[in-house]
């Protein structure tokens, strides 16, 4: 029964930080005009009305797959966020190792759509795209390991009850800071967006159009709600707080964060990728490094 | 019913377009991305409506024949100012707004009113098979390539950044790619996203007549500073724009557009707090120091802001009585690379705004010798010739990650980049 | 049977399935993803096997690897597609042979070993077990050797490159003479950079 209802309600999320998402990326360009909020409807009908375009000789199994495994990804990673205590949909004692997991398979999902459409810019950005995401989702995992120290636990729901003494992004708020840039990257938006960036002229989804562009948009949402929900939980307390109903709390929390996202992905400059890579690997891997030193001296002493 | 519901929501969002620049369209292609009832799109397969506008070159009629083929069904073609090699589904003068019919266009679409374009080109591919297999994998030898010479790629050179060899790929970019100015055709040799070596095949077209023609008219009689230093403020917020949208910040590549259309048509605007929105976001950070310098000699010849950017204070300006009253100085930069130009840009705009609010409509000024237009010096043939060096901005773009060149190629104005061609007579180069 | 061992049927199929198409597929990039693809069925079954912990891990590790192993198979063979058809396999017969030997001894080996069959308590704790069982009281020496690894990889990769940190590496990388201001002693590379193999 439980199961039921938090399947219910991480759909809800899912759809509802989707459609979120998606306006507040529309006011963040245009501003809030007449009908922003049917925005992301209009939009969705558009898609669906146009031809699903093909390219010379692509590798049909995995370009057609891999938006629809990215939504599965997604899906992935929000069934271990945690709506309420007990209401966990898999409650694995390893969702820290779970979302890694989810993490390495995001990049190898956006390197296949771009790779194998058989286009030379599509090609070009899912490079880049891979030597960008895997340093993120190295400093990601120090950022979750630092998180679960002081729950001694790898599951997120001992994590979240952990919180009950004060919100991870009060005694770690470097680590949410780091954190933020997994979600930027994960959805490869604004600064970290070189999978489907402007100046390949839309990256690994320049071939793409119709039905299949739709489910990918959709699935790069997808995982940044699923993104959200987990930094609502590990940094900002999950279903606790005051008054209000856990889930309640779930859901407003992750929709903060989304609207954060949305607000760093139009405020950062994208860096070239050479430079990205040396301020990922120069100055954010050390910084985890530290982060993670620091939390775990504070943890045993 | 619903698909006839379905149908009217689709033809409530935003119309995206692909636009076709030809020539002296950029600027009028430019204010109509401010529109947010429209998309442009970056890439063809995002687009429902193919915009040609302004004048096409006949050498780009087969390149416009396969980009129509690229836009998925339903689609159409709207031909903006009459110009265009292929007959499109409705067109409308250059001096006119374009939206009405784009609304139109996509609305019968959508409805099932207007047929889709069938393609224009014949659904084969370009170059006859040869070969065993699906692949070609059928002959003998690893590559299957024996007997119908299919080689082994053996790259021609290490990667210029870590001696890895990477097979070398070949490809044409433009004339209608959104980074690349309109009408350039650059053919690029890439080892992975590492351009090893460039050749210009076809010059962008020049700047827009309309936009130039104020500072031509200044030569022979007086013009006002103030429209004058607006259009130059407009020009350089406009290639500052597409800067930005090459470094993903779109929210501010949109306001610069706004505030250049604000700027064309005399309102007051605030470009100062828009600089400072851009220096917060790293814009600047993104440019390596040193990318794209230009020797000195080349920006001796080239002049205007290149040259300014590369540490001398030489403008027709400084000359000027009128402007001497006004309190104008040249601004100068060093270093001459891709970073200095963007600051060059940034700040003449805000210099030329400050002159035009001074300058309000009564202030006049006649040029005797030279003009200093946006795009630097007038030249008196009215083409933009290859200059006396026989520099090739190309060769500035070998070694660079992809990024940083378009980074370089959207640092200089249409001008500079048809001056700094070779002087070698090659047929296709900027044939009318 | 029960569902959980047609489970484990299932996915223990589709591991070998994925496996041997390794070798029959025609471009590096599938070669490698279908590696991953039998990696992460053997990880599916670990979880089924109430190995969470390893199971996940197995996933985990396996994507981040094979997704560098496609980038590396494709930068040295040079082709940074992989979408060119070539045969991928060499000195097959021999593995073949091999393959077959090793399948066929481990299977005999996992059908005559007497494996424990005491039930564990679902609550222990079994991440924290498999942590101390693994590394013990070295938990420390393990990170530090885990960072000063990387440190080193990296470090090699950079000294190797071609761009030195003071210019070129290959223009300084030369032994001083026998004599003083003399040729430089050792073997002077070829030329044409080495690749003289022509495969057709």
């Amino acid at each position: 029964m439980t199961a039921a209802f938090t399947l219910v309600g991480l759909l809800l999320l899912l759809a509802l930080g989707v459609w979120s998402a998606a306006v507040c990326d529309r006011v963040a360009l245009v501003g809030a005009g007449r009908g922003v909020i049917a925005h992301p409807l209009r939009q969705a009908v558009l898609l669906l009305a146009q031809q699903q375009n093909e390219t010379e000789r692509p590798d049909w199994l995995n370009w057609k797959l891999a938006p629809p495994l990215y939504l599965a990804l997604a899906a992935a990673g929000l069934s271990v966020v945690p709506l309420a205590p007990g209401a966990v949909l898999a409650d694995v004692d390893a969702g820290i190792v779970l979302w890694g997991a989810v993490e390495a398979l995001t990049v190898v999902v956006v390197f296949l759509h771009g790779w194998s459409a058989n286009s030379q810019l599509a090609l070009i950005a899912a490079y880049r795209y891979v030597a960008i995401g895997l340093p993120v989702m190295l400093v990601s995992m120090f950022v979750l390991i630092a998180a679960a120290l002081p729950a001694e636990s790898l599951a997120i729901s001992a994590i979240v009850e952990s919180q009950r003494a004060g919100w991870n992004i009060l005694g770690q708020p470097l680590g949410f800071v780091l954190f933020l840039l997994l979600g930027l990257s994960l959805s490869f938006r604004g600064p970290f967006n070189y999978a489907d960036s402007s100046d390949v002229a839309g990256g690994t989804a320049t071939e793409i159009s119709g039905a299949h562009r739709l489910t990918w948009e959709i699935a790069r949402l997808a995982i940044l709600v699923a993104f959200a929900a987990m930094a609502a939980a590990v940094f900002l307390g999950g279903y606790l707080g005051p008054l209000l109903p856990g889930p309640l709390w779930v859901f407003l929390k992750t929709l903060a964060v989304l609207a954060l996202m949305v607000a760093a992905t139009h405020a950062f400059v994208r860096l070239p990728p050479a430079r990205m890579l040396t301020l990922l690997w120069v100055a954010g891997l050390p910084l985890a490094f530290v982060h993670l030193a620091i939390v775990g001296l504070e943890v045993l002493g | 019913m619903a698909v006839s519901r379905l149908a009217s929501w689709a033809v409530t969002a935003p119309v995206a377009a692909f636009p076709a620049v030809g020539a002296d369209a950029a600027d009028r292609v430019c204010d109509l991305a401010t529109d947010p009832s429209l998309t442009l799109a970056r890439s063809p397969r995002h687009a429902s409506v193919l915009l040609v506008a302004g004048q096409l070159r006949d050498a780009d009629a087969s390149a416009l024949c396969r980009l129509h083929d690229q836009l998925p069904h339903p689609r159409a073609t709207l031909v903006w100012g009459g110009g265009s090699p292929v007959p499109g589904s409705a067109s409308v003068a250059l001096e006119d707004d374009p939206r009405p019919a784009l609304c139109d266009l996509a609305r019968g679409l959508f409805r099932g009113e207007r047929d889709s374009e069938p393609d224009l080109l014949a659904n084969e591919p370009p170059n006859p098979w040869r070969g065993l297999g699906d692949f070609g994998q059928g002959g003998q030898g690893m590559m299957g390539g024996t007997p119908y010479g299919r080689m082994m790629p053996m790259p021609p050179q290490a990667d210029l950044r870590d001696g890895l060899m990477l097979d070398a790929y070949t490809a044409t970019v433009g004339p209608f790619l959104p980074t690349l100015p309109p009408g350039l055709v650059l053919e690029v040799t890439w080892q992975g996203d590492i351009i090893q070596s460039a050749r210009l095949v076809r010059v962008p077209f020049e700047p827009p007549r309309d936009a130039a023609a104020p500072f031509h008219r200044a030569l022979s009689e007086p013009g006002s500073i103030s429209v004058l230093e607006r259009i130059r403020a407009a020009n350089h917020l406009r290639c500052l724009a597409h800067v930005l949208e090459l470094l993903e910040l779109h929210r501010l590549a949109r306001r610069c557009r706004r505030t250049a259309v604000q700027a064309i048509t005399g309102e007051t605007i605030d470009v100062a707090r828009l600089m400072r929105a851009v220096r917060r976001s790293g814009a600047l950070a993104a440019a390596p120091p040193g990318l794209g310098r230009l020797p000195e000699e080349v920006a001796a010849e080239i002049g205007g802001v290149a040259r300014r950017a590369g540490g001398k204070p030489v403008d027709v300006r400084a000359r000027q009585r009128e402007y001497a009253d006004l309190g104008f100085e040249p601004i100068t930069h060093a270093g001459g690379d891709v970073r200095a130009r963007l600051l060059q840009w940034m700040e003449e705009a805000e210099q030329a705004v400050k002159l035009a609010e001074h300058a309000r409509l009564r202030e006049r000024v006649r040029f005797a010798h030279a003009v200093e237009s946006p795009w630097g010096p007038l030249p008196a043939t009215g083409h933009y010739e290859p200059s006396e060096t026989g520099f090739d901005f190309t060769d500035l773009l070998v070694g660079c990650e992809w990024l940083e060149a378009m980074l370089v190629v959207a640092s200089f104005d249409v001008a500079a980049l048809a001056r700094m061609t070779p002087r070698s007579p090659d047929p296709g180069l900027g044939e009318p | 049977m029960t569902g959980l061992d047609l489970l484990l049927a299932i996915f223990g199929v589709a591991a070998i399935a994925s496996g041997v198409q390794v070798f029959r597929t025609d471009s590096m990039v599938r070669a490698s993803f279908l590696l991953l693809l039998s990696f992460i069925a053997v990880g599916v079954m670990m979880l089924l096997l109430s190995a969470p912990y390893l199971g996940m891990a197995t996933i985990f590790m396996m994507a981040v690897e094979m997704m560098v192993m496609a980038l590396f198979m494709v930068a040295f063979m040079m082709n940074p597609a992989g979408l060119n058809p070539m045969m991928m396999v060499h000195q097959h017969r021999f593995s073949i042979g091999a393959g077959a030997f090793a399948f066929v001894g481990l299977a005999v080996f996992v059908l005559v070993a007497d494996f424990p069959r005491n039930a564990v308590d679902p609550e222990q704790p079994a991440i924290r077990a498999l942590g101390h069982e693994l590394l013990g009281g070295s938990m420390l020496i393990f990170e530090t050797a885990g960072v000063t690894l990387l440190a080193a990889m990296v470090g090699a990769v950079i000294l190797s490159s071609r761009n030195g940190r003071y210019g070129a590496a290959d223009e300084g990388s030369r032994p001083p003479g026998l004599e003083p201001g003399g040729e430089p002693a050792g073997r002077v590379p070829e030329a044409g950079g080495g690749h003289h193999h022509h495969h057709h």
